[in-house]
Formats: structure tokens, sequence, C-alpha cells
């Protein structure tokens, strides 16, 4: 019976060899990955508060925002139904001033810097007896680079209150800009 | 010279006289049969290919194959094919790559194969994943039913960290080595 029950044991294992020789196969290859790690920093404009003076951007949280000032006046008529109230406005000097606070927010990666340039130039020359300034500058908005602020901190909302200075003889209708901002890491 | 032998010479002479011209016209030849052994084995074979999505390799189509995910940033212009993506206090660059392992002999090759990686050196600081797998120096399962004879497209990230990482401007290289196993 013994030299039986050996056969079958050799049948079984000469049946399973082969299946078992098949299995396991391996091929390797290699991928070298490489690449660089390049500094860099974003700017996108935010709100932060509400309130007269604290008109809201659409656009938050973009590098591409805009803000509506809505139709203003020496006499300020009908200001609150033109823009919902939220200018703060003020007359004086045979000019009307519009004044409303704008936020940037900065972030930086992989870089040593701890701080950051901001500058602002206008897209367009504005019209006669019409300047645009932020309030931290010494100059008016021009369509040059003017330095807003020489040293900001990263990741923190960086408010500047924009001016803007209509004369009395300034012609009537669209004054609006666009503002460039650019943020150098110092 | 008996009759007998008269005989015998003249059925010997009209032999030969037979068989002269069919000597004459027959030419010698040989056949021979050649027994060929070959045994279609069992064998499989990987090759790393560029994939629609992602950067072109270098050696694409071959084994030993380069990716060059090029110059990478939280928040300037990602390289084409290359996507970044922002976390808190991360960023990650990802890209695709194929797979394709050819069979031969498998009575099984319906089981499909199993791709593991591993990386030869960390780089540090980076997170290297293929498929949402991180790598390490030890060998890591991506997947466990690959299809023979297709390209498999592979995600392949690196996770930066945006402070306290690498050092920017600098070339950052790691070897991974793949391994494909019939199931």
């Amino acid at each position: 019976m013994q030299w039986r029950l050996w056969v079958c044991a050799m049948l079984v294992i000469a049946a399973i060899t082969p299946a078992c020789a098949q299995s396991g196969q391996t091929s390797s290859s290699t991928l070298v990955v490489s690449m660089t790690v390049q500094s860099s920093i974003s700017l996108e404009f935010v709100n932060v508060q509400t309130g007269t003076g604290y008109c809201q951007i659409s656009g938050a949280n973009t590098s591409s925002a805009s803000l509506n000032l809505g139709i203003a006046s020496m006499s300020g008529d009908n200001m609150d139904s033109e823009n919902g109230g939220c200018v703060n406005w003020y007359t004086g000097n045979n000019a009307y001033n519009i004044l409303n606070y704008v936020y940037v927010k900065v972030f930086e990666a992989n870089t040593t810097s701890s701080t950051y340039t901001l500058n602002a130039a206008l897209g367009s020359v504005p019209p006669a007896n019409v300047t645009w300034k932020f309030e931290s500058m010494t100059n008016n908005l021009s369509t040059s680079p003017q330095p807003v602020s020489s040293s900001v901190q990263y990741a923190t909302a960086y408010g500047m209150q924009l001016l803007v200075t209509v004369g009395s003889t300034a012609a009537s209708g669209n004054i609006g800009e666009s503002i460039n901002f650019t943020a150098m890491a110092n | 010279m008996n009759q007998r032998t008269l005989r015998f010479l003249g059925i010997l002479a009209l032999a030969i006289a037979a068989a002269a011209p069919a000597g004459a016209q027959t030419k010698p030849s040989a056949t021979g049969t050649l027994n060929v052994v070959l045994e279609n084995g069992n064998g499989i074979q990987m090759v790393l290919n560029s994939d629609a999505s992602g950067v072109t390799l270098g050696g694409t189509g071959t084994s030993s194959a380069t990716l060059a995910f090029g110059n990478i940033s939280a928040y300037g212009a990602a390289p084409a094919n290359v996507t970044i993506t922002n976390q808190t206090s991360t960023f990650t660059a990802t890209t695709y790559f194929d797979v394709d392992v050819q069979e031969s002999g498998l009575t099984d090759a319906n089981n499909g194969y199993t791709l593991s990686a591993d990386v030869t050196s960390l780089i540090s600081g980076v997170t290297l994943q293929i498929d949402g797998t991180t790598l390490t120096t030890t060998s890591q399962n991506l997947s466990g039913a690959g299809t023979y004879a297709t390209n498999v497209q592979h995600s392949i990230s690196a996770v930066v960290p945006t402070s306290g990482g690498p050092t920017p401007g600098t070339q950052l290289t790691a070897t991974i080595n793949l391994v494909a196993t019939s199931n």
C-alpha cells in the first residue's frame, strides 16, 4: 500500500510543478526622477473688513479682482444708493476724495526672505485733475511702479487705504483705473 | 563451355545491358531530418513609456528611463504636463508615466502582474509617491493585478515642503526601482 501512496504523491508533484514554475517571473526597470525646486511667491486680493471705507472686492482670493466704488460726486448725492454706502467720502480744496481700503496677501514658498516689497502702478494715465495714491505712499500713483511698502510680512493681509482725489474741474464720466501690484521677495 | 554456362552468360549480359542505362541517369541523393527543440519559456519584460498626459521620458520604451519634472514651484508656472497643487505647508508636483509589461509562455497570464517599487536613495525633505503610495527604500506594492501587453498609466508625485525643504535652484535626483512580478 505504501508504494501506491508514493506513486500518488509523485504524480501530484509532477502535475503542479509546471504551474509553479510559471508564477513569480520578474522584470525590473529603473526610473531616474529629477526636479529643481524654485522659490516662488503669490499675491491675492482679500476682503478683511466691512463697513464704510471697506468696499468689498469681487474675485477675492485671486490675483485678479475688481472693486466697484460706484458713482461719486462733489455733492455726494445718492452715494449710498450707488455704492452701497461703503465708500468713505469727503470734500475739500475744490475736490472730493474717495477713501477705501484694499487688502493683499502674499504667500511665499521655498524662499529665504521673510518680507516682500510691494509696488503699484496705474494701468493708464488718469484724466486731468484726478489723482490716485495709497496713503502710505509719498507720490501719487502713475503708470510707473511706485513703492507702496518696502517690508511687508508674508501670509498676512496687508491693508492699503486708496485715496482718489477728483478736482472740481475733472470731466464727468468713467475715471476708473486698473492698478497693477507687484510683490518682490526681499 | 557447356550450354548451361552459355545461357548464364547470356542472361548476365542482358541484365547488364538493361541495368547500364538506368545507372547512368540516377543521381545520388540523401535525406535527413532535423528535429528542432524549442520551448516557449515563461518570462516577462517591463518597459517604461511616456504617457500622453505626462512629461516625455528619456529612454522611453526601455527599462531604464528618466523623468524630469523640470523647475517646480508652489506659485510659479507649472512645467508642461506637470500639475501643481498647494497644501498648507507643502506643494505637490504630479505627472504620469506608463508601464508596459509583456509576457511569454505564461499559462496564467490572465492573473496579471504585481508592480512594486522602492527608491534607491531618498531626497531629503521631498516625498516621492507613485499612485499615491509613498516610496521608501523598501519595496512597496503599487498594484496587484496589472494587465500584460498594455500601457498602464501611473501617477508620480513629488511632495515638497514650502519651507525648510530642499535648497531652491538645486537639482534633485532619485532612482526608483520598479519590479513587476507575475501572479
